[in-house]
């Protein structure tokens, strides 16, 4: 036995713990051959006598008769209110969980319906008339998160991907891409990706230098499947 | 009431669940001193000790249900939330560890000095107080594992049912702790010019 050993055993050898009649011998012996383990062992019965009256001392220590005088009324007071009202708190708790599990699992399961998307109408601007370019109008939305059934499923285990800062988004305003002189109602939208060049082809200022990176926008394609207008998103 | 004394706490938990106030009184007489002194020798504080077995039993109250005989005895659930209360306690309020000698056990230092003459063991004393203070500034699992096995001879099963944690750990626990409280008695003793013990 060495003396790490002997740690772990020389309390149990002090306190008279029952204990492995094999480790007690071997800590004996080696108390008795090596001089620091020793000095502990011998210390152990002074340490232990040192806590026996420092138990004693505060064996009778109770709490003050205040304590019992608070918690009698305490005891009334619970028990006119009874267990069954706190059982009905937590079935109702755990019925309004459940109902929102399942609206959300009713919300997650039913298949999306087409975005409905306004789309300007474009009205005839007379040939002699230069197009007047407007600058475009950024403001600012919130992409909403993804909500597919697997993503509901993992999304306690799942780390937050960005902060609510990071999918915020700037747009333009819908830009008409063709003239159509009926108005479009519904239509559907897609990401796309298009290189810079085409924001000048829709007058809007563009760094010549990045002409050869790409940009963000949504398309609106009418039901013919023709696109509508494009906004551009940063 | 002699009846309800030679009843079981699991008998006197089912009594209480029926509006039982005589019940609950001698369970509260039965348990209080266990968990008082639990908090005191935990925290060092008498106002940590009073409230941390004031909140025990109203939990007990509130939420006897959610105690399981199957998991071991009503004592060791007590000991297991009066031990949740002071770690929150003393996370709450460091400052309660450090306490004047004074204020350790309500004395003042002439009760002490009186205590001593009549004893005639001033020594002891010192060495008890020396004890008491290093009990104080052992790391809190440490000073777990010293309070229930040694100060209120808890077995290690008995003790890891009340910490929720192996019994090894508590025997490891507690071997470390008493190594630390040796070391710091003696260099104590080193440095007072007196023998203390």
């Amino acid at each position: 036995m060495n003396c790490t050993e002997f740690e772990s055993v020389v309390a149990d050898i002090a306190r008279s713990v029952l204990m492995d009649g094999v480790s007690r011998r071997e800590g004996l012996a080696h108390a008795t051959g090596c001089e620091r383990c020793g000095r502990r062992l011998a210390n152990e019965p002074a340490l232990g006598g040192l806590l026996a009256v420092a138990a004693a001392e505060v064996m009778g220590r109770t709490a003050p008769p205040a304590v019992e005088k608070a918690l009698l009324p305490a005891f009334r007071e619970s028990k006119s209110a009874g267990h069954p009202g706190r059982r009905a708190w937590w079935l109702g708790a755990a019925g309004a969980a459940v109902a929102a599990l399942l609206v959300v699992s009713v919300v997650v399961r039913r298949p999306r319906e087409p975005q409905i998307v306004k789309v300007p109408t474009l009205m005839p601007a007379p040939a002699t008339q230069p197009t007047k370019i407007i600058a475009p109008v950024y403001r600012e939305t919130r992409k909403p998160p993804a909500r597919t059934l697997r993503a509901v499923h993992r999304k306690p285990a799942m780390p937050k991907p960005r902060s609510a800062e990071e999918v915020r988004e700037v747009v333009t305003e819908f830009i008409p891409v063709i003239y159509d002189p009926e108005p479009v109602d519904h239509g559907r939208m897609v990401r796309v990706r298009l290189p810079r060049s085409a924001l000048a082809a829709f007058g809007l200022p563009m760094n010549e230098q990045r002409a050869e990176e790409t940009i963000q926008a949504d398309v609106v394609l009418g039901e013919d499947g023709l696109a509508r207008a494009v906004r551009f998103v940063k | 009431m002699k009846v309800l004394t030679n009843l079981a706490d699991d008998e006197l938990l089912r009594l209480m669940a029926s509006k039982n106030e005589q019940a609950f009184t001698v369970l509260y007489q039965r348990r209080q001193r266990a968990v008082y002194r639990f908090a005191l020798q935990m925290s060092g504080s008498p106002s940590v000790a009073e409230e941390t077995t004031q909140e025990v039993f109203l939990i007990l109250l509130h939420e006897g249900s959610g105690y399981d005989p199957a998991r071991g005895p009503l004592a060791s659930y007590l000991y297991g939330v009066a031990r949740r209360l002071v770690w929150r306690r003393m996370a709450q309020d460091r400052t309660h560890v450090q306490i004047g000698e004074e204020e350790e056990d309500g004395r003042t230092p002439e009760q002490l000095i009186a205590r001593s003459e009549v004893e005639n063991d001033v020594a002891r004393d010192q060495a008890v107080r020396s004890l008491r203070r290093a009990i104080l500034a052992l790391p809190a699992g440490y000073r777990e594992a010293v309070v229930l096995c040694d100060l209120h001879e808890l077995s290690y099963v008995e003790a890891a049912r009340a910490l929720g944690c192996a019994v090894g750990t508590v025997r490891s626990r507690l071997h470390r702790a008493r190594a630390l409280l040796a070391e710091r008695l003696a260099a104590k003793r080193s440095n007072s010019s007196g023998c203390l013990v």
